[in-house]
């Protein structure tokens, strides 16, 4: 990798323990990243002190516990624990509110870092809010615990905080935080699949970008082209993405993501094609893109395919397949798995093996999508009737 | 298997029928408790069928596809 203007990796310990523990968690994780991974955790928790963290992480994982290692971090954690008490009964009893404040959050962040129960986090950062009035600070609060539901996986919590932020902003807030929110809502977006919604606010905050506590720049920019690509159109993607100065100020640290970008707008699809897997591994090894790396296969397939027969009225198998570097075969069971879904409006005549491109059908899309939105509509009846009594 | 849909929803029709001549205050105020709301299923996007076929694996068939291609270009 390039020597970027990052060189440290400025992300919070907690995001960064997170990151490593997906990788832990991951069914396709190599035994050497793994143990990779198992070596920089361990690091982590005994240099940080963080005693809550290395008993439920060698609970879940089966790890022995090293009991003088253990003996150590707790009581770590409990002299730390009793000078924040101090500091805060003193700055109660002989200093003023700001003090108190300062002093409560120092301890609610602590416990935060080390892991402690989830309940007793939630009281510490209320108790903080409590006594926390400028909205400056109490936004810096939640950024806070929106970091711890990142690592706890928590996404509904996410989402509560994240409604709270704009509340507190609609009351007053600076454009550094505002922009801040943006970016954390971008990974609540990404997480939840809406990558439409996601790629906005990414694409916003490409040029303003300072939230380094969730990841670097270069990662930025690949959420960005990751959202982005399955769903802006050609002319704004061009314009927005493939353009961007600030895109194109690191992109090239990421090759397989640079030629899949600039491949698709000049429509080169060999080389589309040769660059997906790599995009692919790197989606897969994304704590927050991987639950959705086949959704994001099936999107940019129905992308490049598309903007492929946009230009013909028919065209051989033969002369496709060549075109983006693959055999018919192999092709041929692509574009009937996108006709079938639906996705793509051409028809295979395989005896002429040629595609031919029909014009969409409104009746049958509106009856293919009705069929759908109906489906899902049933699914979500059925599961309210298992929580409410229907009787 | 549009059959097997109008089944399914001929049944909630059914039961929605039934529940015509029920006190509407009734729907308003059930309150279940958290835990029984939708955590466990936590469907925090809309659902694709093809999500759950986990023999899809696109990045690696293509892998291969463009392997065995090199090879025919190279004999």
């Amino acid at each position: 990798m390039t020597v970027t203007n990052e060189n440290k990796d400025e992300t919070n310990l907690l995001v960064r323990l997170a990151r490593k523990l997906f990788v832990l968690r991951s069914a396709e994780a190599s035994g050497e990243s793994k143990e990779a991974a198992k070596k920089e955790v361990l690091d982590a928790v005994f240099a940080e002190g963080l005693s809550g963290h290395y008993k439920s992480i060698c609970a879940e994982f089966g790890w022995t516990v090293d009991e003088g290692k253990r003996k150590e971090l707790e009581d770590k954690t409990s002299k730390e624990l009793e000078e924040l008490e101090e500091k805060i009964k003193d700055a109660i009893e002989n200093l003023g509110d700001s003090e108190v404040k300062d002093a409560l959050t120092a301890k609610a962040e602590y416990i935060c870092k080390i892991g402690a129960p989830k309940e007793e986090r939630k009281l510490a950062f209320k108790v903080a809010e409590d006594k926390t009035v400028a909205i400056g600070h109490k936004l810096d609060l939640v950024f806070s615990q929106l970091i711890m539901s990142i690592f706890d996986g928590d996404f509904q919590v996410m989402k509560a905080l994240i409604d709270k932020c704009k509340q507190l902003l609609e009351k007053g807030g600076d454009w550094e935080r505002k922009n801040k929110l943006k970016v954390y809502e971008s990974v609540y977006l990404m997480t939840t699949r809406s990558f439409k919604e996601a790629g906005e606010r990414l694409l916003s905050s490409v040029a303003t970008f300072t939230t380094t506590e969730l990841f670097p720049y270069s990662t930025l920019v690949l959420y960005t082209v990751v959202c982005s690509i399955t769903s802006l159109d050609r002319v704004t993607l061009k314009k927005k993405v493939v353009d961007s100065p600030e895109v194109l100020s690191v992109i090239g640290d990421m090759p397989h993501l640079e030629a899949l970008l600039n491949s698709l707008y000049q429509c080169d699809y060999s080389a589309f094609f040769r660059a997906l897997p790599g995009v692919a591994d790197m989606i897969k090894r994304d704590m927050f893109l991987e639950a959705h790396h086949r959704y994001f296969l099936r999107e940019i397939r129905k992308v490049v395919y598309s903007q492929f027969l946009e230009s013909y009225k028919s065209v051989s198998l033969a002369a496709m397949a060549t075109t983006f570097g693959v055999s018919s075969d192999f092709l041929d069971g692509e574009i009937a798995r996108f006709v079938v879904s639906g996705d793509l409006n051409c028809k295979i005549d395989k005896v002429a093996g040629i595609v031919e491109t029909i014009q969409p059908d409104t009746k049958n899309t509106l009856y293919q999508a009705t069929i759908k939105r109906g489906d899902n509509l049933l699914n979500r009846v059925q599961k309210l009737g298992r929580v409410i009594d229907m009787d | 298997m549009a059959e097997v849909k109008m089944d399914k929803y001929q049944e909630v029709v059914k039961q929605v029928a039934i529940e015509e001549d029920d006190d509407f205050e009734e729907f308003e105020t059930q309150e279940w408790n958290e835990a029984e709301e939708d955590l466990a299923d936590a469907e925090r996007w809309e659902n694709d069928w093809d999500d759950d076929d986990v023999t899809d694996d696109f990045a690696k068939q293509l892998r291969t596809e463009l392997e065995k291609v090199s090879k025919e270009i190279a004999k």
